[in-house]
Formats: structure tokens, C-alpha cells, sequence
């Protein structure tokens, strides 16, 4: 059966792999679409239908703040940072996720 | 979480609710930086700039489907969605104004009624004193045992008091203050007679001039100077900026004025005080009765405030510890036990008891607002059925069941909240009818001493109220609301209403609740009426018209009665401790030669009062002038004290004895009485409260009318007008001896007015219950019976008779009655208000007196008698819609014959 190489991104990660992204430092939303997409070569894309709502998400639960820029093109931007809780809930989400991920390794192994 | 990132996270959203257009105007700012990057990219790569817009619209997905979801994501769609129900609510009820009035009306009508008792609740029990640091004051009581019972008197002596005040390490400051009732210029007046360091330690605040200091209470019978309430300086000095400086004149003599106390403080009990003088001057106020052997200082009640730190349980062992050792060396039989504390943060300290004594009251209070939200949700009910096409087509185009329920509970709250401010002005006007009735009613003589404290409408008040007017929405709003959203969207949108069984059990629960209700108030108010209208024609034993009941100065106490011998309209002067207020104090008594002892009420009588009071000498005699004046061994025992001293013979000669000499007897002048010899016996009487049994044991011992007791003046003609001719005459004889003068009728009227007014108070609920539910009932069956026209007509013309289909309807609603009434019977309410009264401070109501009704009675006459109410009102309420029934009958059959006679051609 031919698979899409481009997997849909699990609802709940996304958010882990945008606060993962801005451990690096701040970015802006294209930024991060380009790093997404660079990183996994392709393999993970994200749209705007889900991007910008998590971005949002995020920033109504505090994990990151938005803050009015200027881009490298010198555009009006809007610049994503990690807070202290954001760090934190990186922290926690990236334990659960490597534990899961175990588990599921495990039991796929398992015979 | 740090701070920083909940404010951060509160602003963000704050942000997006507050300014949604510049919120939207930075996400379409944003997301026009993402296009633009994504077409520069590909203009980069060399496409043209209408297919780099193309391939970057195809890469990022639909724009306005994403600026949704972003606004979705920020969480506080709720209140927006909150504030467009609100508009949408106001919107339509405001169409349908007589419905939203009829609901506020129906609303604040029973709300109000909750706010009002709450209001006296909070104004007595919860309100502050206006005094520093309330919460740290405790009154203080000495515990104690005689024979088999305990006692608790919050009346110390006064070496007790500074007992209390020297435990600097547990209070810091001992108050101590005693009631004062005197008359000037025939007004009657409250004092209170403090310790000097009253204003300074509660921390008081005086309007004008200063307060009482230490140095005005040093010397018993010094200190003639006064600190009057405010309320004094603006009803009898005329708001007179000058009046420090001006006298009192109290009991003959002239108390200067030295200030006047701040508004807002009116003492520290719930009658409010007129003045505060020096408690030093008790023996000047009150006379003899005051004076104890502590060289002049008088008992007082006594209240501390706490030490920082000090718990109330460790205050009371201390203070209980301190009274015990110094109440070792006095004599008597009395044992002290300890101390008891009282939190007097509020003028009346209530403790669990009280409270769950007030539960009756809640509860019939609350029953009503009960009825009132059935009566709106049924409403509600009807007005969503009649939506359930609008209703049915918001679920049918996808809006969730909770937000069509949530919108239904926005109203309800849109429609509770004007009623919860209309129920305020209720409750202000039930206040203000209330006091005024009050005091037209009371017996005049004792209107004066009813001071009702200011009712505010406070925060708590207003909380109260919005507690009340949620409680009440979510209880008229949410089952209506439930019920309407739950029907198939596809019948509804076609309007297509059937009130399946559901809604008909809601209905049904909701009528019968009301029925229940409302029995059970009707209950209640007719065992209080019944109650009101006996007491009202209770023989308490003695006769009370056409006795003046008068308290004299002690120092002019012979020249008062020499000169009341002399007046003409005097027929009979007695006197006794007991004048028919206040319960008799209790003593263990036993016939000489046996050992078994009874407790027996007792009491100091004249030997003219059994005559002057007319209480029917049954046996022996009544006491000689000699025995009374020299204070001999004899005693006249009530009919029930003798049976029970020599059942079955004849009790006079024999020898009775006091069980023991205690602290209440030695007041009472009884102490070195040992033994008495029973010379007569007399018919029973009430011991104190007139609503209590007659038979009960009294014991009464001599006393001469020229030093002991209350003075009883049995007079010719109108009493009143007799009570004014005595103290003119005495005034002008002998200025400043009449201390109260008061119709012995009006004290016994005084006694029954609580069972009066409670009885008033249960009518008026009953009355306003009847109301509702008769307009509930009425509501529900006009509609269901609106709802089955269609049904009824189509029977009729298959051939049903009129009379079927009315008696159906009928039988429909009485089904309900019979259901509801019998709950609300089933609460035995005769038995509650039965034992209300009992923990009303009645706890000897009679058996054959105020409440034999709710025995004897129970599942009896009066059952029957409010079945055939309730159903008589059901009848009532029932026949209007059958009659229109059968009149809309009578057109659809003229619609129904024909086609019915067309079909078969």
C-alpha cells in the first residue's frame, strides 16, 4: 500500500514540537514553518489552519509570549519566545513523550 | 507557574475579549507576513507573481477557517458567547413584556419576603458592632450547679467583675455594664449603667462632648453625669448643638449631660440604651434591688475582650478557674463550676441551637420562594414550548444542547436579576409596613421599649439577594430549559410540539410541589391562628384587667403607698416578686417527715394579692398582716404544689422545707427559711409567661407589701385612664417615685404577642403561597388544556360528551391534589409549630391551651378542612379553563361536523 511520506501532525504534539523550536531562541511563525518543515525533510508540514492556532493556544496558556518585531526582510513580525512555564511544560511534555514512545517501541517489539 | 506568566497569559486573553478588532486586526497582521514570505519564497524560485500567490494560498490552507480556529484558541469565547445571549435574551423577553413582568413580579414578591427576614437576621445576628475589634468581645457567665441543676447567670457580682478584669494575661479589657429602666419626664427610658473604662476599652466613639471615664466611676453613689445615644439627642434635645452641659433628670435627680454617643452605637444588647450613666449610681436608678454586699456596687454583666492570642476556649477555662477559687469562701450552697463565654461580636450572639431554632422560619420563608419558582419554571415551560420551532431549528443548524440550555439560563438570570432589585424594594416597604404595624399593634405601655435596630441593606444583605435571585433562575430556568431542548429538531422545526411524557412528569412534579407547599403553610398559619386566637382568651389564673402593675422608687415606697390608700379610684393595693413577667424561680421543696422532694415554682406575695388578682381560695386561708410584715414560717401552696406534696388529703398543717437555701433564694429574701407551715391553698395559676400550663406547682411565701416586691394596684374604672391618674397624682405627691406604670393586660398582652404576630406573619406567607399556586395552577391547566383543544375537539366529534371532557380535565387536576396535599400533610407541621413555640421560650405550653389543636386535630377536623380547601381552590382554578374549554369546544365542532359530515360523500 503506497503511503503519503508527509504525516499529518498528531493533535498534541504539534504543540511540543513548537515549544522544542523555541528553546532554540525567538522565531516567528514562518520561521518555524520552515524549520518544521526543514528539519523533517519534509516529511512533517504544518498549515496555517493548524499553526496559528496552536501558536495561540500556546501564548492564552503562557507557555510562550508574542511580542512585536522586525524580520531579517525588516517586516512587521510577530516573535514567539519560550516562558519559564514554557520550559517547564517542554520539560514535562518531552519526559511523557519519550516514555510513551518507549512503551509503544516495547510493545511493537514485543513479538 | 510564575506570576509573571498568569498576568502575561490573563492580559493576552483580557486583550482578545476586550479589543476583538485590533486582537484580529494583529492575527490578519500576522498571517499576511506568513503570505507574503510564503510568495516571496516562491517568486524566488521563479514563478510569476500570480502563481507564487497561488502556490502559496494552495500551501497554506483556508485563511478564514485558520483565523476561527485562532480565536476559538484563546478560550474566552464563553463570555463573548455569554454577552450575545445576553443581548439576545433581553431582546426577546422585552417582546413578551407581560410574561417578563409576571416572572420579575412573581420573583421579587418571594424574594423579597427572604430578603426581608434576612435583613432582620443580619442586622441582629450578623451585623458588626459598631464598637473596635468586635470579634475579640466575649460575655462572661458564671457556670454553676444547685442540687441536680445546672445553672449559667450572666449576672456577676461585682467583686466577680474585677475577679475577671485582673486576668490581665487573658482580657485586656473587662467591660461591665447592667440594664437601667427608668421614666423621665414619663417617657420610659433605657440606661445602661456602665464601668468607667466602657467607652474608652470598646473603643466607642462619642458625636459631641466626651465619654464616661474612670473618674466618673469611683465612689458608689457618686458620679451623677451621663453619656446620651443619639438617638436621645435628636428626638428629646432636638439635635441642640449646646446640649453638653444640660441635665437628665433620673429618678429626681440631674444627671449632667457630659456627651453624646456616636450613631451608630446604641450598647451592646439588641434593646438599644438612651443614655449610659456610671454604675455607681445603681443604687440611685435602681433602688434597693440592685444593692449587694460589695459596699454598694451592684451584680453587672460583664464582657471581655480577649487578650491577642487567647482562644475562647482557653479564656474560659482561665476565667471559669478565677471564679471558682474566689466564689470558695462565700457561703451558700451554690456551687460555681467554671465560666462560660459568648462570642459578642454582634448584638445577638447566636449560637447552633438558636440558629436551628430559626429553621421553621427559614423554611416557611424559603417554602414560598419554592412556590414562586414552580410557578415561574412552569411558565418558563409553557413560553419554551411555544419556542420549540425557534428552539428546535438553532439545534437543528448545529448549535450544541449546552448552549441552547445556557442561553435559556442567561434569560432566567436576565429575568431573576431585575426581580432580585425589585425584591430589594419589597423587602425595604415589608420592613417599614412591618416596624410600623409593629408598633401600632404592640401593647403601648411596652411599644416604647421595642427599638428596633437600623435595617441596612448592606453587602451581606446584597450578596444575599444574588445568591437568592441565581438560586432562584437556575431553579425556575434550568428544568424548563432541559426539558424544551430534548425534542427531535426535525418535529420541531415542522412545529410539532407533542408534550411527550417527560414534560407532562415535569409538569405534574412542579404542580404538586406547589400544592404541597402551599398546604403545608396553610397548615402551619392555621395552627397559629388557632393558637393566636386561644391565647387571646387564656385564663392564666388570676385576672389581669383592671390591675395596674407599679415599680416605685424604694426610698418613697411607704409615702407611695400611703398616699395610694388615700386615692379614690384605688380599690386594693398588693404587691409581689412575680408580676406576671418573667419565669419564678425554681426550689426543691419536701413535706417534713418524708424524704421525697419535689421542685416546686415559688414566689413572695402579699397576703392581698390572691384577692386583688382574684385567684380563688380553696382551702385554709391566706396570710395575716403580722405573718407578712414579721416575715413568718408559713406558705399558701397552689392546688397542684398540694397534690403533689399530700395527694389524696389535705396538705394545710403540715410542715414543708426548702431543699436548700441558694443564690436565687437569698434575692428573694427566702434564705433563712427553713421550714413553713402550709396554711392555705389557692387555685392554680400561671408561674410567669401567661401561655404557660396553670398546673403547675407554686409555692408562695409572705411578703409586706411596704418593702417587697412589684406593686400590684387594683383600681375602678378604665385602667388606662386610671394608670395616667395614678401617676399624675403621685408626680405631683411625690416627684421621681414612679419608675413604671404599666396595665398588668398589657403585660399579658405583651407575652402573647409573639404567638400574634407569628400567626400574622404565617397568614401572610399562607396567604401569598395560595395566591401563587392558584395562579400556577391556574397557568398549567389553561395551557395543557390550550395544548389538547386539538385532541378534545377530535374526540367530541366522534361523539365524547362535554361533560367527559370536563370531568377528565378536572380529574387531572385533582389527581394532583390528592397527590400533593397529602405530602405536604405528611409533614406534620402541626407538631413543628408545636415545638417551635416550645423553643420559642414557651416550654410549658399547655395542653389544654395554645396547641392541643395540632394533637388532637391531627388527621382529623382540621385535616379534612384543608383537603377541602385545597381542592375547593383546585375547583376553582380548574373550572375557568374546562368552561373555555368547552366554548372552544363548542366553535371546533362547528369547524369538525362539517367536514366530518362531508368525508363520506
Amino acid at each position: 500500500m503506497p503511503t503519503d511520506r508527509r504525516l499529518d501532525v498528531l493533535q498534541g504534539t504539534l504543540d511540543m514540537i513548537l515549544l522544542g523550536l523555541l528553546r532554540g531562541g525567538r522565531a516567528n511563525a514562518w520561521d518555524l514553518t520552515n524549520a518544521i518543515h526543514a528539519t523533517s525533510r519534509g516529511t512533517l508540514d504544518v498549515n496555517y489552519g493548524t499553526l496559528y492556532p496552536a501558536l495561540r493556544r500556546l501564548e492564552s496558556r503562557g507557555l510562550i509570549a508574542g511580542k512585536w518585531g522586525t524580520s531579517e526582510n525588516n517586516r512587521r513580525a510577530r516573535f514567539y519566545e519560550l516562558t519559564a512555564s514554557g520550559k517547564k511544560a517542554l520539560r514535562d511534555e518531552r519526559d511523557a513523550w519519550e516514555r510513551f514512545t518507549a512503551t509503544v517501541g516495547l510493545l511493537l517489539d514485543s513479538r | 507557574m510564575g506570576i509573571p506568566d498568569v498576568l502575561r497569559r490573563f492580559a493576552f486573553r483580557l486583550r482578545s475579549h476586550l479589543r476583538p478588532d485590533a486582537d484580529f486586526a494583529d492575527m490578519q497582521d500576522e498571517l499576511r507576513f506568513h503570505f507574503d514570505r510564503e510568495v516571496e519564497r516562491h517568486r524566488a524560485a521563479g514563478l510569476s507573481r500570480r502563481d507564487a500567490e497561488y502556490a502559496a494560498r494552495l500551501a497554506l490552507g483556508n485563511l478564514g477557517a485558520a483565523q476561527d480556529a485562532m480565536r476559538e484558541a484563546t478560550n474566552w469565547t464563553w463570555l463573548a458567547r455569554v454577552q450575545m445571549d445576553l443581548r439576545f435574551a433581553i431582546r426577546s423577553l422585552s417582546h413578551t413584556p407581560a410574561f417578563s413582568l409576571t416572572v420579575v413580579g412573581t420573583i421579587a414578591l418571594a424574594l423579597g419576603l427572604n430578603t426581608m427576614v434576612f435583613t432582620i437576621f443580619d442586622a441582629y445576628v450578623l451585623r458588626p458592632l459598631q464598637v473596635r475589634d468586635p470579634g475579640a468581645l466575649h460575655g462572661v457567665a458564671v457556670t454553676g450547679r444547685t442540687n441536680e441543676n445546672s445553672w449559667t447567670d450572666w449576672s456577676l457580682p461585682w467583686d466577680r467583675y474585677l475577679d475577671v478584669a485582673g486576668l490581665s494575661g487573658v482580657v485586656s479589657d473587662a467591660v461591665a455594664y447592667r440594664r437601667a429602666f427608668v421614666r423621665i419626664d414619663r417617657m420610659p427610658t433605657i440606661g445602661q449603667l456602665v464601668s468607667g473604662n466602657y467607652f474608652q476599652a470598646l473603643g466607642v466613639r462619642v458625636e459631641r462632648g466626651r465619654p464616661l471615664l474612670p473618674e466618673d466611676v469611683s465612689v458608689p453613689g457618686d458620679g451623677a453625669v451621663a453619656v446620651i445615644s443619639h438617638a436621645m439627642w435628636v428626638s428629646r434635645f432636638g439635635s441642640d448643638s449646646g446640649v453638653v452641659g444640660r441635665t437628665l433628670p433620673i429618678r429626681g435627680r440631674p444627671f449632667i449631660i457630659v456627651g453624646v454617643a456616636a450613631p451608630a452605637f446604641t450598647g451592646l444588647t439588641e434593646v438599644a440604651a438612651d443614655f449610659w450613666a456610671p454604675v455607681t449610681m445603681a443604687a440611685v436608678i435602681d433602688g434597693e434591688s440592685s444593692q449587694a454586699d460589695a459596699g454598694g456596687w451592684p451584680a453587672v454583666n460583664v464582657v471581655v475582650r480577649l487578650g491577642s492570642g487567647i482562644g475562647a476556649q482557653e479564656a474560659t477555662a482561665a476565667i471559669g478557674l478565677r471564679l471558682l477559687s474566689s466564689s470558695r469562701d462565700s457561703a451558700g450552697a451554690t456551687r460555681v463550676t467554671g465560666a462560660r463565654l459568648q462570642s459578642r461580636a454582634t448584638l445577638v450572639p447566636m449560637t447552633a441551637e438558636d440558629a436551628a431554632m430559626l429553621t421553621p422560619i427559614w423554611v416557611a420563608f424559603g417554602l414560598v420562594l419554592v412556590i414562586a419558582c414552580a410557578n415561574v419554571a412552569n411558565m418558563m415551560l409553557a413560553r419554551g414550548l411555544a419556542r420549540q420551532r425557534e428552539i428546535g431549528i438553532r439545534l437543528a443548524l448545529g448549535a450544541g444542547r449546552r448552549h441552547v440550555v445556557g442561553q435559556l439560563l442567561v434569560e432566567a438570570l436576565v429575568l431573576a436579576i431585575p426581580a432580585a432589585a425589585l425584591g430589594f424594594l419589597v423587602s425595604r416597604v415589608a420592613l417599614a409596613v412591618g416596624v410600623d404595624v409593629m408598633m401600632a399593634t404592640f401593647p403601648p405601655s411596652y411599644a416604647s421599649f421595642i427599638r428596633p435596630v437600623e435595617m441596612r441593606g448592606d453587602l451581606r444583605v446584597f450578596a444575599f439577594m444574588l445568591t437568592g435571585a441565581v438560586a432562584a433562575a437556575v431553579l425556575f430556568g434550568l428544568a424548563p430549559a432541559l426539558q424544551v431542548t430534548r425534542p427531535d429538531p426535525v418535529a420541531a422545526t415542522r412545529g410539532e410540539s407533542e408534550g411527550g411524557m417527560r414534560q407532562g412528569r415535569l409538569r405534574n412534579f412542579l404542580v404538586i410541589a406547589q400544592m404541597a407547599g402551599c398546604t403545608l403553610l396553610l397548615i402551619v398559619s392555621g395552627v397559629l391562628m388557632r393558637g393566636a386566637t386561644r391565647a387571646l382568651v387564656l385564663d392564666p389564673g388570676f385576672r389581669a384587667g383592671g390591675v395596674v402593675h407599679l415599680e416605685v422608687n424604694d426610698a418613697q415606697r411607704r409615702d407611695v403607698l400611703t398616699a395610694l390608700h388615700r386615692f379614690p379610684i384605688v380599690e386594693d393595693v398588693a404587691s409581689t416578686t412575680n408580676p406576671a413577667r418573667g419565669l419564678f424561680g425554681s426550689v426543691a421543696v419536701s413535706l417534713l417527715g418524708t424524704s421525697q422532694v419535689r421542685p416546686m415554682y415559688f414566689t413572695r406575695v402579699s397576703p392581698t394579692l390572691f384577692e386583688t388578682l382574684q385567684m380563688p381560695l380553696r382551702e385554709g386561708r391566706t396570710f395575716t398582716e403580722v405573718e407578712a410584715t414579721d416575715r413568718l414560717s408559713v406558705v399558701v401552696l397552689s392546688e397542684s404544689a398540694a397534690r403533689l406534696l399530700a395527694p389524696g388529703r389535705s396538705a394545710i398543717g403540715s410542715e414543708v422545707r426548702l431543699g436548700s437555701a441558694d443564690a436565687t433564694l437569698a434575692q428573694e429574701g427566702l434564705a433563712d427559711v427553713r421550714t413553713a407551715k402550709v396554711v392555705g391553698v389557692v387555685a392554680d395559676a400561671v408561674a410567669g409567661i401567661v401561655l404557660t400550663r396553670r398546673d403547675v406547682p407554686i409555692a408562695y411565701y409572705p411578703a409586706d407589701v411596704a418593702t417587697t416586691g412589684s406593686l400590684l394596684v387594683a383600681v375602678r374604672g378604665s385602667v388606662a385612664t386610671a394608670a395616667r391618674a395614678l401617676e399624675t397624682a403621685l408626680e405631683r405627691e411625690l416627684p421621681g417615685s414612679v419608675t413604671a406604670i404599666l396595665p398588668l393586660e398589657e403585660s399579658v398582652a405583651a407575652q402573647i404577642y409573639p404567638v400574634r404576630a407569628a400567626s400574622w406573619v404565617a397568614t401572610l406567607l399562607g396567604a401569598v403561597a395560595l395566591v401563587l399556586t392558584v395562579s400556577g395552577m391556574y397557568g398549567v391547566l389553561a395551557y395543557l388544556v390550550a395544548q389538547r383543544t386539538r385532541e378534545f375537539g377530535i374526540r367530541m366529534s366522534l361523539g365524547a360528551r362535554r361533560g367527559v371532557v370536563v370531568r377528565e380535565v378536572m380529574g387531572q387536576s385533582l389527581r394532583l391534589a390528592a397527590v400533593g396535599i397529602p405530602i405536604g400533610l405528611a409533614n406534620r407541621v402541626g407538631d413543628s409549630s408545636h415545638l417551635l413555640l416550645v423553643d420559642a421560650g414557651y416550654p410549658f405550653v399547655r395542653s389544654d391551651g395554645l396547641c392541643d389543636g395540632c394533637n388532637r386535630d391531627r388527621g382529623g377536623k382540621r385535616t379534612g378542612r384543608v383537603v377541602a380547601v385545597a381542592s375547593s381552590r383546585l375547583r376553582g382554578s380548574s373550572e375557568r379553563p374546562s368552561r373555555r374549554l368547552a366554548m372552544a369546544l363548542a366553535a371546533t365542532r362547528e369547524v369538525v361536523r362539517p367536514a366530518g359530515s362531508r368525508a363520506p360523500n
